[in-house]
């Protein structure tokens, strides 16, 4: 099946690499790839919102000029880019239905024990709020 | 409901003799009593559960190496009076033999004594008889019983007097109630410490060293805590590897701070005055303080020297952790920084080949900082501001209270009974009205508190957290401005308060402990103040603006020299100028100390400063709570991942709340130890570090030398 529309939630790792490279299989045109990075909100308390200058927007364009290189680096060139603010899960399921996307593929860190019970796993959440299709890649070398 | 209390065998401390003891040494009649203790509430079943966890802590962090053993008696000669349980009628004599002339003694009687400060303590009582009485099992019958402290004919031998053995002259001198100081005048012969002793009048124990003299106790007096030491040598090490930087690097550290060398497209969230502050405001606060002054009553003028001389090797442990976690940080895509020891013990060791060594390091420290922020972070805090607001609202009827206590004593003394009744009825609705209005104000200021906390750490409320960021400077300005104007008032008692201090610190007493005792009590006051070589400060400094983790250790080194050589010396200065750390009333009577002995110092001087004094506390504290939350919550994150953590911000400010309204000693001397226990993991993989640490200074040193930096200013 043909997709037009594929979101990828990326956190620059190496599964997220994964993920770029399989959507973009998927698609046939990296125009038709769309890459979401979701950052937690602002550290309200960390030195450089209390004496500093770090705001929201000092970070955005952190990520954006961060993703340029990233994907330059990977032979992504010109992937369209987006960042958005809050909870992964629910931020990256809205974000596809805005997009009118038609597949998400995800990469899963497979965490388990502490970790998995504390950070929950942003994969399942997009499969139980997303409206369309979603494609986990499971993890390698998953602990 | 009061027969459960003989059913808590648990708690029952048996003051019996074993027989052979008991051949040499006549029981008094009192010491056939087993006193029960009463049940503890739910809350001090929550202390006791943390009492274990302390002293488990303090037997590894606080263990003593070096310590000696001295001998000790305690007077305690007291007429036992008693009846059954649930009785109301008088109290009957036990021992008709007894020296104290009443046969029974009744509530009026009780009350007379009480005043005149003849009964030894009961236990707090929930039906409403007398608070004198204690509960105890006699002859296997439930009783309750009252003891009338008896004086010795030598009336310098009061109930309760401590007399150490003195070996050389095998006499016994008195333990003052300043200090611990052995007194030189108090002192009693060997042949009447045994006649006491066979009288029954000392305090015995059930394991004696000799079981012919049951009376004979002992204890272990001086000595270095291991934690002490740890910090001690490893801030030594770190000054004499690196060369004493801390004072040939000093200048260009100011320099920097100047922001000469500001270049504002480095990698990192703030400047290296930025940084500096951050970092300074977790650590200038209740330690400065509250915590010198402790010292100073403790430790006396000796303790200052050490306390100064901490302060300043103290700078190269900060140097080299802060250039660490400089150097080691992590930029995360989106600019923000996360650094500090859970960073460089794991990427740092791993670079050596001791990637497990240091994963292991490094959980251990996120696992401490974590518990360290909840508790000296948040808890003690909240805690400890909460009782400065109480004692500023409550400063006049305190007073009041002490004044009426003073006029009981005197009004029992003459025995005017009519008198003493009525002042015990004015001193009774005043201290109901003083502990209903705590029991408002407290939850008050924790709500207040918590929510102010809240709304930065949760909320994302940026202003109100970096308007508390920025008080604190001026709040610190204006303390050490205050501090000048008493020293300058007394500026004649300089000199002999220097020769003093340099006298003492090398022969003074403390605790017994004589040299060693000043040194631990300085340094470990001033380790707890700086927290150089816990590796804390190394999370805000990884957040400077830099591409040469050197100069950020540089900067991190003004750090104890802000927070111990100034800040902490102003507080210890007039604490000493003003006498107050020698001062009986005070010290003694009253029993002041920490924040309050301060702030009646500076009141005495300046009569409406403790109120500024009790502002600083609360903004101190604030500051604090939000820079130790930052530091909790990196090393949360370091350990967990970034996602989870709005429930540590959820935990830090039920800690806050709850650290306002509990007393509980030992959670804060638990969580508070955790500060310091945060030393262990990090020194132990820092020392590993240094020789990169020492090779980037060389290179950069020299590349300054040669004037390769580009400076901005």
């Amino acid at each position: 099946m043909k997709r037009d529309n594929i979101l990828v939630p990326v956190d620059f790792s190496e599964q997220s690499l994964n993920a770029i490279r399989e959507a973009v299989e998927l698609a046939g045109d990296t125009g038709k790839v769309r890459l979401l990075h979701v950052l937690p909100p602002l550290e309200s308390i960390s030195p450089g919102v209390v004496w500093g200058d770090v705001s929201d927007s000092t970070r955005e364009q952190h990520v954006r000029d961060y993703a340029v290189t990233f994907l330059k680096e990977n032979g992504f060139e010109g992937l369209q880019f987006d960042v958005r603010f809050g909870p992964p899960g629910h931020v990256i399921s809205d974000y596809a239905i805005d997009l009118h996307a038609d597949l998400i593929v995800i990469s899963s860190h497979g965490y388990h024990g502490v970790k998995r019970m504390l950070l929950g796993s942003v994969a399942e959440v997009v499969i139980r709020h997303a409206h369309c299709a979603v494609l986990v890649l499971r993890r390698t070398d998953a602990e | 409901m009061r027969f459960t209390y003989c059913l808590t065998t648990a708690f029952v401390l048996s003051v019996a003799f074993p027989p052979s003891a008991m051949a040499q040494a006549p029981a008094p009649a009192s010491a056939q009593i087993e006193y029960l203790p009463p049940q503890p509430s739910t809350l001090e079943k929550v202390d006791g559960a943390f009492k274990r966890a302390v002293e488990m802590m303090e037997a590894v962090l606080f263990y003593r190496l070096a310590t000696t053993q001295r001998q000790y008696i305690v007077y305690e000669r007291g007429e036992a009076y008693v009846r059954d349980r649930m009785d109301f009628c008088p109290y009957e004599k036990l021992d008709p033999k007894g020296i104290y002339p009443a046969e029974t003694l009744d509530i009026d009687q009780l009350e007379l004594l009480s005043a005149k400060g003849r009964l030894v303590p009961g236990d707090p009582d929930s039906i409403g008889k007398d608070p004198y009485h204690r509960v105890g099992i006699l002859n296997q019958e439930p009783i309750e019983y009252i003891t009338v402290k008896i004086p010795h004919d030598d009336p310098t031998i009061s109930y309760g007097a401590k007399y150490v053995h003195n070996q050389s002259t095998d006499t016994w001198r008195r333990v003052t109630a300043k200090r611990g100081l052995l007194s030189d005048t108090d002192v009693l012969s060997d042949q009447l410490v045994t006649s006491l002793g066979t009288n029954g009048w000392l305090q015995t124990t059930d394991h004696p060293a000799d079981p012919t003299r049951p009376y004979v106790l002992t204890e272990q007096v001086g000595g270095i805590p291991v934690v002490v030491a740890w910090l001690s040598c490893g801030a030594v090490f770190f000054t004499l590897y690196m060369g004493f930087f801390n004072i040939w690097g000093f200048r260009h550290a100011i320099d920097i701070v100047r922001g000469k060398y500001d270049n504002p497209d480095d990698e990192g969230e703030v400047s290296h005055f930025q940084a500096l502050a951050s970092a300074l405001s977790a650590t200038v606060g209740l330690g400065n303080i509250a915590g010198v002054t402790i010292a100073m009553t403790l430790g006396g003028p000796g303790a200052f020297f050490w306390m100064m001389l901490c302060g300043l090797f103290g700078m190269t442990s900060k140097f080299v952790e802060c250039t660490l976690g400089q150097k080691y940080r992590h930029v995360k895509p989106d600019g923000t920084i996360l650094g500090g020891p859970m960073r460089y013990l794991s990427a740092g060791l791993k670079e050596m080949h001791l990637s497990l060594y240091g994963s292991f390091l490094s959980v251990v420290f996120a696992i401490m900082c974590i518990l360290a922020s909840f508790g000296g972070g948040n808890m003690f805090q909240a805690n400890q501001s909460g009782g400065a607001v109480v004692q500023m609202l409550q400063g006049a009827d305190v007073q009041r209270l002490s004044d009426l206590n003073a006029q009981i004593t005197a009004a029992a003394d003459a025995d005017d009974t009519a008198l003493m009744k009525s002042l015990q009825q004015q001193r009774q609705e005043l201290s109901d009205r003083l502990t209903r209005s705590e029991r408002v104000i407290k939850p008050v200021f924790g709500v207040i508190l918590a929510l102010l906390v809240a709304v930065v750490i949760i909320g994302g409320i940026k202003r109100i957290g970096a308007a508390a960021g920025k008080v604190v400077p001026t709040m610190c300005l204006l303390y050490v401005g205050a501090c000048l104007y008493i020293i300058c008032m007394h500026l004649s008692a300089i000199p002999e308060l220097v020769t003093q201090i340099f006298t003492d610190s090398f022969s003074g007493q403390a605790m017994g402990g004589g040299l060693l005792g000043v040194l631990v009590i300085g340094v470990q006051r001033a380790a707890f103040s700086n927290e150089a070589g816990v590796g804390s400060a190394a999370i805000a400094h990884s957040a400077a603006k830099t591409d040469e983790p050197i100069r950020e250790g540089c900067v991190a080194l003004l750090g104890p020299f802000i927070d111990t050589i100034v800040v902490c010396s102003m507080t210890a200065l007039v604490i000493l100028i003003t006498g107050a750390w020698d001062n009986n009333e005070w010290v003694v009577d009253q029993g002041l100390q920490g924040a309050a002995l301060t702030s009646k110092a500076f009141g005495s001087e300046i009569s409406w400063f403790p109120y500024v004094l009790s502002i600083a506390i609360v903004l101190f504290a604030y500051s604090t709570i939000i820079s130790w939350s930052y530091y909790g919550e990196k090393a949360w994150e370091s350990l967990f991942g970034p996602r989870s953590t709005p429930l540590y911000k959820v935990l830090a400010v039920i800690a806050v709340f709850v650290g306002t309204i509990v007393n509980l000693g030992s959670v804060l001397d638990f969580s508070d130890m955790m500060i310091l226990g945060m030393a262990f993991p990090n020194i132990a993989g820092v020392v590993l570090l240094t020789p990169k640490v020492k090779r980037d200074l060389k290179s950069y040193w020299a590349r300054y030398r040669a004037g390769e930096f580009k400076t901005f200013k």
